[in-house]
């Protein structure tokens, strides 16, 4: 209890200093929403006019305290642009993103361990040095070339996959989850190698420890060795760099998003900056710093469930 | 007497490193009757464990058994099964317990599953049943609450419980043989003499012959029938332990036992320690392989090999020496030690 209270503590501070910086950070940027909403067309006295409407005018710190004061009360504001207030702008499209993360991740989790496993076993001989090679290749690959490669391969030339076309769950589970197997396809040639190379080293140290020894001596196949007795405990810096990838993909990815025409979390941050929507910006860097402090609270939470060492300190302290 | 349980001949393991091979283990021939307990003793680094872990079958793959080595176990030559015949072997054939139970227990695997596995992959024992026989294992090692052990964790037992957990582990398959690995080295000295009466009184109960390694000639002494003790990859002297103890041949054997604190000797008296260290084994010297280090050494000791030799009142008390003490006239020095 006492452990989740401190967490708690963490994130307030962390909301703070993120929204203070994000607020005096997007104030810099040259422009702001009143020009966007009065059209090119319009006059300086029109602009003006909008602008002290929307308080816009006042300085930057006083805005910002406001602003602290009705997110503490719940309120998010509402986008200068749209009106659709800031929290529902997000909800409704945070399961895309969370939708993309979770398919990005099985992936790259379905790529990292069977070849993680595979290279530690054999580590040094040509297979783990067949991996390593194919894992840097992929890794070199950035995440837009890889989807563009994708959509060229995949979609034009074999025509087995759409190349953007978002469709809702309410259209039928696999018209939805195709959608998403490129976009996260795209992220997940990245992130597996990570994930694959980290997973890699903490085995290779776990297969030299004397409980692998005992349980081989105990005439146990290699891959029940292996599966049963090495993989968990090489599993915690994995699960560390996991968390820190979901918290990076549950904001959503712009680039993805945007090239896959997918409506989700990181499309309406990357509109909101364009337009200088301050409130709406402002709305999505808090929510991913939430998310970000929860998902690791989770991998936190997950170490305990992994470690029994982990259990007993947390009850003792 | 029949055949024997294990026999090795010639039993060499070389590790490659980048300094060169090194003769960890070098032309080690024993045999080990059914139901015996041989104490395997030497000094660190003399190849014990290694030679240990070359009859469990779990050396690293940079390891080398070169070819006119042979380890027979129960008629069957270890080294020529393939790997799943040889996994066949450990477990229900040969046990082993390691070392230092703090690290030999998986620590995320609950005790009673850890007990219970290798019975669940030999005999096709159901979870419930292996169980049950966990706690009655754990019951039989001297394990307080073990209905309630069963389910725990390594670190929730000290470490004199772990090693009667590991050892629990190692009857759970009943093994012909057992292998124990210095099993009191890491341990509190209050809790030593109990893994070791308790490792006893199981052998004895099961009829098993067990392998106990140390490097402690005390330990062995009334635990052990035979006694080999080992320097520099190599057995140096070997024969019953009685023999070995009251006509000690071997200058490194009675090196070993000088360095035992004892009780009969002034309190705050300076321990005897064998000056230098063990050979590099890489490039050993040619002639006897303790000789650098001996007291009595000749010039022939650092040139040739010495053979292997019989002690002339028991023919299998046997020892590698040029210059072997001469056990009756040992005694009257030792005497008259005392006496000045």
């Amino acid at each position: 209890m006492r452990y989740v209270l401190k967490r708690v503590r963490r994130l307030i501070v962390v909301v703070f200093a993120v929204t203070l910086f994000t607020f005096l950070l997007v104030n810099v940027l040259p422009g702001d929403v009143a020009y966007d909403i009065a059209g090119q067309d319009a006059s300086e006295e029109e602009v003006q006019a909008i602008r002290a409407d929307l308080g816009l005018d006042r300085p930057v710190m006083i805005r910002y305290v406001e602003w602290l004061g009705d997110f503490v009360q719940g309120d998010w504001g509402r986008s200068f642009r749209t009106d659709e207030p800031v929290a529902e702008a997000i909800w409704s499209r945070f399961p895309v993103s969370l939708e993309l993360m979770v398919v990005a991740q099985v992936f790259a989790l379905i790529l990292a361990v069977p070849f993680g496993i595979f290279a530690a076993y054999r580590a040094g001989r040509t297979v783990d040095r067949t991996i390593a090679t194919a894992g840097f290749m992929s890794l070199s690959i950035p995440s837009f070339m890889a989807a563009i490669l994708l959509i060229l391969v995949v979609s034009l030339n074999l025509g087995w996959l759409p190349t953007s076309e978002y469709e809702p769950l309410s259209e039928g589970l696999w018209a939805n989850l195709r959608a998403f197997i490129l976009p996260a396809l795209a992220i997940a040639l990245s992130e597996w190698v990570v994930l694959m190379r980290v997973l890699r080293a903490d085995l290779i140290g776990v297969l030299q420890q004397d409980y692998i020894s005992l349980a081989r001596a105990k005439g146990l196949p290699v891959w029940h060795v292996i599966l049963r007795h090495a993989l968990k405990p090489a599993s915690f810096s994995m699960i560390t760099i996991l968390g820190l990838q979901i918290g990076t993909l549950i904001g959503g990815s712009i680039i993805i998003e945007s090239i896959f025409a997918l409506p989700g979390v990181g499309r309406l941050l990357i509109n909101a900056i364009y337009a200088r929507d301050f409130i709406v910006v402002q709305g999505v860097v808090v929510f991913i710093a939430f998310a970000y402090v929860l998902v690791n609270f989770i991998v936190d939470l997950l170490y305990a469930v992994l470690d029994p060492r982990i259990r007993t300190e947390r009850s003792d302290g | 007497m029949a055949a024997p349980l294990l026999e090795l001949s010639n039993v060499s393991t070389h590790f490659h490193s980048p300094a060169g091979r090194v003769r960890a283990v070098d032309g080690v021939s024993f045999t080990l009757e059914a139901g015996q307990t041989l104490g395997l003793v030497g000094e660190s680094g003399s190849g014990k464990s290694v030679l240990a872990r070359t009859i469990m079958g779990l050396l690293p793959s940079y390891a080398e058994i070169p070819e006119g080595s042979a380890i027979s176990f129960n008629g069957q030559n270890l080294l020529t099964l393939d790997r799943k015949e040889r996994r066949a072997i450990s477990g229900p054939g040969i046990g082993m317990i390691f070392q230092d139970p703090m690290t030999s227990l998986n620590p995320v695997m609950k005790i009673g599953q850890q007990v219970y596995e290798g019975m669940r992959h030999h005999f096709g024992t159901s979870r419930k049943e292996g169980r049950e026989r966990a706690v009655e294992l754990l019951t039989e090692v001297g394990i307080p609450q073990p209905d309630v052990r069963v389910d725990q964790y390594p670190h929730q037992l000290s470490g004199g419980m772990r090693q009667r957990v590991a050892i629990a582990i190692a009857l759970a398959c009943e093994p012909k043989l057992l292998i124990a690995d210095e099993p009191t080295t890491a341990l509190d000295v209050t809790v030593q003499a109990g893994i070791l009466d308790l490792l006893q009184r199981e052998q004895r109960d099961r009829g098993m012959t067990m392998i106990l390694i140390t490097h402690d000639l005390g330990v062995v002494a009334g635990r052990c029938d035979n006694v080999a003790v080992m320097y520099a990859g190599g057995i140096v002297e070997t024969g019953t332990t009685r023999s070995l103890f009251a006509r000690t041949r071997m200058r490194y054997t009675q090196a070993l036992l000088d360095s035992i604190p004892r009780l009969d000797r002034p309190p705050h008296e300076r321990l005897k320690s064998i000056g230098g260290r063990p050979p590099n084994l890489i490039n050993p010297p040619a002639g006897c392989r303790f000789a650098p280090r001996c007291s009595h050494r000749l010039a022939q000791c650092d040139t040739d090999m010495p053979p292997i030799t019989s002690d002339e009142q028991d023919a299998s008390h046997r020892f590698a020496c040029w210059h072997p003490r001469d056990p009756d006239a040992a005694m009257q020095e030792t005497a008259g030690g005392d006496a000045a």
